[in-house]
């Protein structure tokens, strides 16, 4: 796949500008549906190969003035690819890791509560949400994603919010760990629970990795 | 042409090109071109591959090309030659029920004419 890759690339070099954003447009719009790796670049080099072989063709006058019809329709029909859709979790993991050490911090105390289940479930539902509302819109993508986006958004503060309210006395029945330490401790406990976090983070989303666990889920 | 009448049409002439010869994804726009599909453009090839791929219907292989890049040759399956058996038996049937219509309506026109 690395070749297909490679002369992908090395024919996109040869486009004009305008060309080159349309490709980069139809690459977007794919990545945000989580398609295989391969699938995308099995279906992009040989549309490239076709603008390459036709000289003097644009992008619209080969393959239509309004390609966010059929970019749309290939990332819907193409095989979704799991360890992207690890990717942006991890992603978003981290983010919320780092709102949650923040938290820690200020609140100068270390609590772990059984509410902080919820996050990798509020995550799950919003990855699909962000790709359809955020990237297509980025992409200016064919469809309107209005609602989706704002779906996204509201979830991603609620999950924010969340991490704050956990934090609260009303919510102390859910404790599992209560550490009133001083700062410095909190910090080293922030820090190494920071470090734990990366390291699982980068264990779930090294390709490596997925593709074990792929292999063994299949 | 609507479109979602075209896609429909469109893949069995896309599996009947196939079948005769194997192809890659510019033969095949250059041949639709040949027989007046002309308004078909490029861009709504490739889903239509993709899908027939997926469906099992035909089967792309990478060649190396002299002249540049490498091209995806197409070759219909076995599965890909009993659909298109059962594509061009249906589209026969449509064809003689939508002329009858047609016809009808011509000769309808016709005689008031008279």
């Amino acid at each position: 796949m690395k070749l297909l890759e490679k002369e992908y690339k090395y024919m996109y070099q040869t486009l004009d500008e305008e060309d080159q954003m349309l490709f980069e447009e139809l690459e977007g719009i794919i990545d945000s549906h989580h398609s295989r790796t391969e699938d995308k670049w099995d279906v992009l080099h040989e549309m490239m190969t076709h603008l390459y072989e036709s000289e003097g063709e644009s992008f619209k006058s080969l393959f239509g003035k309004q390609p966010e019809n059929y970019a749309l329709e290939l990332g819907t029909s193409m095989e979704k690819g799991k360890s992207r859709y690890w990717k942006d979790f991890g992603m978003l993991f981290a983010y919320y890791t780092f709102i949650y050490s923040l938290c820690v911090l200020i609140a100068g105390s270390f609590t772990v509560s059984w509410l902080l289940l919820a996050l990798p479930l509020l995550i799950a539902l919003m990855i699909p949400m962000m790709n359809k509302g955020i990237r297509q819109q980025a992409f200016k993508g064919p469809a309107s994603q209005t609602s989706t986006t704002i779906t996204f958004l509201l979830l991603f503060g609620i999950t924010k919010v969340f991490i704050i309210f956990t934090f609260h006395d009303y919510f102390s029945p859910f404790l599992i760990v209560n550490y009133d330490g001083d700062v410095i401790s909190v910090i080293k406990i922030a820090c190494f629970t920071l470090l734990i976090t990366v390291f699982f983070i980068t264990l779930i989303t090294s390709r490596r990795i997925s593709m074990k666990f792929l292999s063994y889920s299949n | 042409m609507k479109s979602q009448m075209l896609k429909g049409i469109l893949e069995g002439c896309i599996l009947k090109l196939i079948d005769r010869e194997t192809l890659y994804g510019y033969d095949i726009i250059i041949r639709l071109q040949e027989f007046n599909l002309g308004m078909v453009s490029e861009g709504s090839i490739y889903p239509l591959l993709l899908k027939l791929q997926k469906s099992g219907y035909i089967t792309g292989r990478r060649v190396k090309s002299s002249e540049g890049p490498m091209r995806k040759y197409y070759k219909i399956t076995e599965a890909g030659t009993a659909y298109l058996k059962e594509f061009q038996m249906h589209w026969e049937q449509l064809d003689i029920a939508v002329n009858d219509i047609f016809g009808e309506g011509k000769d309808e026109a016709a005689r008031k004419r008279i």
